[in-house]
This record gives C-alpha cells, sequence and structure tokens, in this order.
C-alpha cells in the first residue's frame, strides 16, 4: 500500500474501531517497530493525560 | 506565522509584532472581517468539521497557515515542552502543547490523525497517527504506566508529494496548512458541530485573532438549517445581538493601572432579566443556554483567549450581587498585565486560575473596584423593585419569634445567625422622615445626546482651563471629564476608541529640599489609576497614589481621549497636600434593618397593596411563576427577605380541600409560617455548617448557590409535604 492510499483510509475512517481494523489488518506497515514515543520520551504520558479537563479549551 | 513569514520578516526577530493585535494590523491591514462577507471568506482558513458518527463524532481541524515538511514533524507537532515559540509574541502557545491536550478526549485509543504540507508549497504532503500504546503482559509488568507513540515508515514520517487533495473541507481543496483528525472525540453536550460546538468554543475564544468555520454535515444531522457557521468570539456576538439580550445602558468597563500588576480591563455586559415575549425563568434558560454553555460568568483573558474563569458563585458570594448572578458576564482582560504576575496566574487546563497569591490579589482588586462602580447602582435599581410599603408582616413575625422562645436550643440557633432583639419600629419611622425632609426641587436635565465619536473632553470643574488637582498623602481623589460620546466607545467591536494615561514629569520633594525632575514612569509604577468608561457624558478617572508619594510631590499627568484624526488631551497638574483630618465618627445610628429576623414578602400573580407580584419579581430577574413556592433574598450573606408565593400550585391545591373562610384563612397562615420557619431553619442550618452545594448539569457537577438551593427544595415537593403531612398524620401512619 502507497502512502497516498494509507493516508485517505485514515482520513475517511469514520470510527476509531474502523481505524483499529486499519491497524491490524496492516500489521507490517503498523508492527510496533515504526512506533515512536510522543515527545521522544515515554514519561510525558502524564503530562499530556493532565494537561487539559475539558475537551473544549483543549 | 504564514503571512510573518510571506512578508519576510523572521517570528523572533526584532521586526516581528510583539503583540497579537499588532500583527493583525500588520499582516491583515483594512480586513473588515466585520462584513460578513469577508468574515466567512476569511474563516474558509480555518475550519472545524464534524465527521463520523453522531454517536462518535469525529473532528477534522483544517488550519490554511504556516504547516510543517515531513522531516520537521518531531520538533514541532510531535515535540513536548520544546518552547520553540517563547520568543514569538503574537502566537497563542508557548511549549508545543497545544495538539496535545486534545489527545486525552479522543476515544478509548486516543487516535489522532496529524497531516501537513509547508505554505512554501515545497516539500511533500506528510502524516502520522499518534495512539496510545497498548501495553503487552510484560510491559504491565515492567512499566508503570502506558505511554503515547507516532507513526513512522522505515524511520521516516510517511509522506507523498500533492499539487492539491480533496479532504471535503468547506469551499477548497487543500494545497498547503495542517490537517488535524481527532477521532470519537468525548464532547458532553455537543451534539451540532456547526452550533454547539460554535457556542462553546466562543465563550472560550473571547475575541480571537481570526474567525473560524464551524462546519456539521448533512448526513449527520439533516434538519440542521445551517450547516456553517462563523465564529469570531463572543465579544463580537454580544454586540452584535445586544439589543435582543442586553441591558445595554448598564454596560460598562474599567481599566486598572496597578501597581505590581500591570493594566487590567474589565468589560461588565449585563442581560436583561427578561429578553422580549419570555418571563424571567425562560430568559435565564436561554441566556445561560446562549452565553454560558461553560458555566464561566467572570472570564480571565489573554490576547483574546480565555485562561480561567468563575462561575457565577463569584458574583453572588465575592461580589455580594445575588440579584445578578446570572445576569452578569465580567471579561478581565489580562493581556496587559506585568509579565511575571500574569505568568502566575494561569495554569495549562485552562479552567481556572492557579489557587495562588497572584490570583487572590487580582480578585480582591475586583471586588474592591467593582464593589464601588456602576454594579452598585445596577443593584439598588433592581432591588428597589422589591422593596413593599408596609409593614404587617414584621408584626406577625414579632408574634411568631415570641412562640419560639418556648425552645432553647431552636432560639440559640436562630439567634447565633439573626438577631432577635427588634428595636421598637417607630424610630426607624422617625429616622426616615428625618432623613428624607422637604423633597428637593427636580433639576431638569436636558437628554444627553451621544456622539459616535467624541468632539468634546475636558475637565469637569477646571478653571480657566488649568487642571489642577490636589490629592492628599496618602488619599485618593475622583476627576471627573466631560465628553459626547456613546457609553460604548472603549467597549464596541468597530472602530473602538480608548483613554491613554501617562505620567509626563514627577518631581519629588526629597530631603535634601530642592526638587528634582524625575523620567518619566508608566502610571502603574507610581499610583493606582482606574479608568471607566463613558457613561452618558462622563469618563472618571480615579487616583491613589502609593506610599512612596508623598507631601510636595508632583506629576502631571495626559490623559488622551482617542478619536479618528484628532485625539484629545487634557494635562493634569497632581499636587499632593497635607492628609485630610480625620473626620470625627458619626455616631452609629440603630440600624434596625439589620437585625432581627428577615421579613418575608407576599407575592400574588397579580398586582395588590402591600405585596408583590410575579411582574415585579420577574422585572428584578427573580424567577417567580406558579411552580414556586418561596424565593429567599440573600444580602451579603445575610437572609434579606422572603418572598412567598401565595399563587403557587402548592397553595392551591391545598386550599382545594376547604370551603368556609376561616379554613382558607387558617391554610394561608400555615403555609406562610411552614414556609416561612422551614427557610428560616435550613438557611440558619446551612449557613452554621457552611455547606457549599454542587447539581449535576450536562454530566458536571455545577455549583450552586444557598438561594437556588432552597427555591429548588421548596419547589421540590418538599412544601407539599410540609403542608400535607404533619406530625399527627405521620404519627398515625406508624400505627
Amino acid at each position: 500500500m502507497n502512502n497516498k492510499t494509507l493516508f485517505f483510509l485514515l482520513f475517511q475512517a469514520q470510527t476509531e474501531e474502523e481505524v483499529t481494523k486499519i491497524v491490524e489488518d496492516n500489521g507490517q506497515i503498523f508492527d510496533q517497530k515504526n512506533w515512536f514515543p510522543y515527545g521522544e520520551d515515554e514519561n510525558y504520558f502524564a503530562v499530556i493525560e493532565n494537561q487539559q479537563a475539558s475537551p473544549i479549551p483543549a | 506565522m504564514k503571512k510573518c513569514l510571506e512578508a519576510g520578516i523572521i517570528p523572533n526577530s526584532p521586526e516581528a509584532p510583539k503583540s497579537m493585535d499588532e500583527a493583525i494590523a500588520k499582516f491583515y491591514p483594512n480586513h473588515n472581517w466585520d462584513l460578513r462577507q469577508n468574515q466567512r471568506k476569511q474563516a474558509e482558513n480555518i475550519q472545524i468539521i464534524a465527521d463520523g458518527p453522531k454517536n462518535q463524532t469525529s473532528l477534522i481541524i483544517y488550519d490554511d497557515g504556516e504547516g510543517q515538511h515531513p522531516q520537521d514533524f518531531e520538533t514541532t507537532f510531535l515535540s513536548l515542552l520544546k518552547g520553540n515559540k517563547t520568543e514569538i509574541h503574537f502566537v497563542q502557545g508557548k511549549f508545543n502543547m497545544g495538539g496535545s491536550g486534545s489527545l486525552v478526549f479522543c476515544g478509548k485509543y486516543r487516535y489522532q490523525l496529524i497531516a501537513s504540507k509547508k505554505f512554501d508549497n515545497k516539500g511533500e504532503f506528510g502524516f502520522t497517527l499518534i495512539r496510545r500504546h497498548k501495553r503487552t503482559k510484560e510491559e504491565q509488568e515492567a512499566k508503570r504506566h502506558t505511554w503515547y507513540e507516532f507513526l513512522k515508515i522505515d524511520n521516516t514520517i510517511p509522506s507523498f508529494p500533492i499539487t492539491e487533495l480533496d479532504l471535503n473541507l468547506h469551499n477548497r481543496k487543500f494545497i498547503t496548512g495542517s490537517i488535524i483528525k481527532l477521532y470519537a472525540y468525548r464532547m458532553k453536550g455537543i451534539t451540532d458541530i456547526s452550533r454547539d460546538l460554535n457556542l462553546s468554543l466562543n465563550e472560550y475564544l473571547f475575541e480571537p485573532a481570526l474567525p473560524v468555520y464551524t462546519i456539521e454535515k448533512e448526513e449527520r444531522y439533516p434538519k440542521t438549517p445551517q450547516m456553517q457557521r462563523e465564529l469570531y468570539g463572543l465579544k463580537r456576538r454580544l454586540d452584535k445581538q445586544s439589543e435582543t439580550y442586553l441591558d445595554t445602558e448598564w454596560n460598562f468597563s474599567e481599566t486598572y493601572h496597578q501597581p505590581g500588576m500591570g493594566v487590567i480591563k474589565v468589560t461588565v455586559y449585563v442581560f436583561k432579566s427578561r429578553i422580549e415575549g419570555k418571563n424571567s425563568k425562560d430568559s435565564r434558560t436561554i441566556i445561560r443556554r446562549e452565553f454560558f454553555k461553560n458555566n464561566m460568568s467572570v472570564l480571565y483573558g489573554l490576547n483574546g483567549q480565555i485562561q480561567g474563569f468563575d462561575t457565577s458563585v463569584f458574583i453572588s458570594q465575592s461580589l455580594k450581587l445575588q440579584l445578578l448572578k446570572d445576569h452578569l458576564l465580567i471579561h478581565v482582560d489580562c493581556s496587559h498585565m506585568l509579565p511575571d504576575f500574569r505568568d502566575e496566574l494561569f495554569m495549562a487546563s485552562r479552567d481556572r486560575l492557579k489557587d495562588g497569591d497572584e490570583a487572590k490579589e487580582l480578585k480582591a482588586v475586583l471586588i474592591k473596584n467593582l464593589g464601588k462602580s456602576k454594579l452598585v447602582d445596577l443593584y439598588k435599581h433592581r432591588k428597589d423593585n422589591l422593596s413593599v410599603e408596609g409593614e404587617d408582616a414584621n408584626d406577625i413575625l414579632k408574634n411568631i419569634a415570641r412562640g419560639l422562645g418556648l425552645n432553647k436550643e431552636l432560639m440559640n440557633l436562630i439567634q447565633q445567625t439573626f438577631k432577635l432583639d427588634i428595636p421598637p419600629k417607630e424610630k426607624s419611622k422617625e429616622k426616615e422622615i428625618k432623613k428624607s425632609g422637604e423633597p428637593k426641587p427636580e433639576k431638569e436635565e436636558t437628554p444627553f445626546q451621544p456622539k459616535r465619536f467624541p468632539t468634546a473632553f475636558r475637565m469637569k470643574g477646571s478653571k480657566d482651563g488649568s487642571n489642577i488637582v490636589k490629592i492628599p498623602e496618602n488619599g485618593e481623589k475622583t476627576i471627573r471629564f466631560e465628553t459626547d460620546v456613546e457609553n460604548h466607545y472603549f467597549d464596541r467591536v468597530e472602530e473602538p476608541g480608548e483613554l491613554k494615561i501617562s505620567i509626563l514629569n514627577f518631581t519629588q520633594n526629597n530631603a535634601t529640599g530642592g526638587t528634582q525632575p524625575g523620567a518619566p514612569k508608566e502610571p502603574s509604577e507610581l499610583i493606582t489609576i482606574n479608568e471607566s468608561s463613558p457613561d452618558n457624558g462622563t469618563i472618571k478617572i480615579y487616583m491613589n497614589p502609593s506610599g512612596e508619594v508623598k507631601v510636595g510631590d508632583a506629576f502631571e499627568v495626559k490623559v488622551t481621549l482617542t478619536n479618528p484624526g484628532n485625539d484629545f488631551d487634557q494635562f493634569l497638574f497632581v499636587k499632593i497636600v497635607e492628609p485630610d483630618q480625620p473626620k470625627e465618627p458619626k455616631p452609629k445610628e440603630a440600624d434596625d434593618d439589620a437585625s432581627g429576623l428577615p421579613p418575608y414578602v407576599l407575592v400574588y400573580h397579580e398586582a395588590r397593596e402591600n405585596a408583590k407580584s410575579f411582574d415585579d419579581l420577574e422585572s428584578a430577574g427573580i424567577s417567580m411563576d406558579h411552580s414556586f413556592t418561596m424565593h429567599p433574598q440573600l444580602e451579603n450573606d445575610k437572609l434579606e427577605k422572603i418572598f412567598i408565593n401565595m399563587d403557587s400550585t402548592v397553595l392551591k391545591s391545598y386550599k382545594s380541600k376547604f370551603r368556609t373562610e376561616d379554613q382558607l384563612k387558617t391554610a394561608d397562615r400555615r403555609y406562610i409560617t411552614s414556609v416561612y420557619f422551614h427557610t428560616l431553619m435550613l438557611f440558619a442550618i446551612t449557613k452554621q455548617k457552611g455547606y457549599q452545594f454542587t447539581k449535576p448539569e450536562n454530566g458536571q457537577k455545577t455549583e450552586i448557590d444557598l438561594t437556588e438551593y432552597l427555591k429548588d427544595v421548596f419547589a421540590s415537593h418538599y412544601s407539599n409535604f410540609l403542608l400535607n403531612f404533619g406530625l399527627e398524620e405521620l404519627m398515625q401512619n406508624l400505627d
């Protein structure tokens, strides 16, 4: 699958379950070795989780 | 950023704008976005589009901005706390935290798709998917928490070349800029994105730099009358819809130049107690839905964006304006505060101020200044509608109060809350007669004819054009200026004006005797200066020199009222003089209103003598119809009056069992006594114990005050229970 097709598959996914299915059906692309920690640090999880209390100002 | 880069200006260079306002003026001269057609055109550049099924709404956010090359994703979109905008003064956000704040609300798996192409149109269109990592069993044992991660393919952000892409944007194809898709975005109470999200975002974007589109999809809400709505901030909405919702004659603004804090502009919007064709209850519901979706009554803003808020509890409890709590919106602009002070105020969550000394100090300034502002007159005006001529109720109360003496504990509780030693009523009548004296002949006033722009501005009471102001050491002074400009001049959206104040020269009478000119200083360093917006031709400036300013010191103040092409300047020569002799304190008169049990006032559907009508209460913004039993009126935490509804459904239904006049009178008395004393007891206990209340609203806990709580308790069958289930009836059921 080329990058353009992959982008449109993800962009047009209507639900998060559809995104999960794309991830599961394309194991090679979404292999764990292709995922990198956001902010280059796994410990930023708490920073992200605690940043906003409400979805609108976020 | 895009416009700045397109203009060849390095965003963190000295040539770059220093503020959001400056950036708009520089990069969008003559934009005129208040014209709908122009606003719509500009709004196409930032779109928030609904996607997915109604029960799992995703948001697509498009921004025709700077964009990023795929190779720069990791240092921009995907970095955290890098602070690569800290030296850029005309943007929101400083620490690359913007996009990440929304991740938490992206469904179970936290999926977020980020795609972008740089504005220079040179590189490729890059994209990545972010998710919350699903830990393996081993990872669950080894690592305390999970993490967020993003996708790269072959160690590179995936990309592909584009000329343009059809991404179902409104009125355009994607060429450059950025797109973020937030999957399954959880937003309680928001269904139709073009309307609900628009209203909600409007409250957080009080005065955004650029207009934005919120867009719904026909397949999701086929009956929605309007799929696209522009969003251009609450200030513009209030301005546009002021005639429908606002009591415009009471709106005002004040600017405080506060030493150590900087400049704070406070704008107060006063909502009508009844909008046309609606009662106060419906008006309140509509106003809350339209303007208080997030329960924010006091908005603390920075560069047009809200960074913290207080609920209506601040108005009722801190400002002690109970009657106005649902009718005020107060915007506190913190953009021109001293940076060190401002940095200590706000949190990343943008939902409240930090619980620190600075926030307390700011709130104290608001309480002090708003406590002597136009709000005092407004409060008095609305409260005057609620006073009654007759005092019969108090006589009945005295009799009942005597009866209370039978129970010592009950008396103790009530005495701790209310002072029961009511002085004789005659005294107060005498006082009133003395106070009022002979009626003064009314002055004939010429109606004020406001102008859109000022044609005059001068200090009131100045002799021969010399404006000399003497302020006693450690004292204060209010100076009034005459003008003919409209009240809304400083706060209107289109072509607003402002009052500029600067200290030109400061001469200090120092210990060596001579006077020495000093360097010009900002007023906020030297003296507290508050300025008010025009009020029917008068602009007030209040001056309160700090302790550093001594007798003999003098300074010149330049006051400029801006006006297109022709500003008006006034120069004041301020001299600090000997402090005033302390006034002999007046002997304290017995204040009979502040003691004793609160009176009750009977309320009927129609107007009656010595009573109030539903309409009287509604005019003051108090909801009253057949469904309510009572309304407790609080003033400075004191129960001032209890309005008892004699046309309530509860009483009507209770009285339907009786026929004779005596029975009906007894029923009335039982009702009044029950409602009155139960209100009194609940109030006394609640206040003594310091209870605070919240109730669920849109899935969130909303703070409510004592008035609302008591009123709701009585409206919710409590009074029905009181009337219909006396102790005897309850005992019978035990047998």
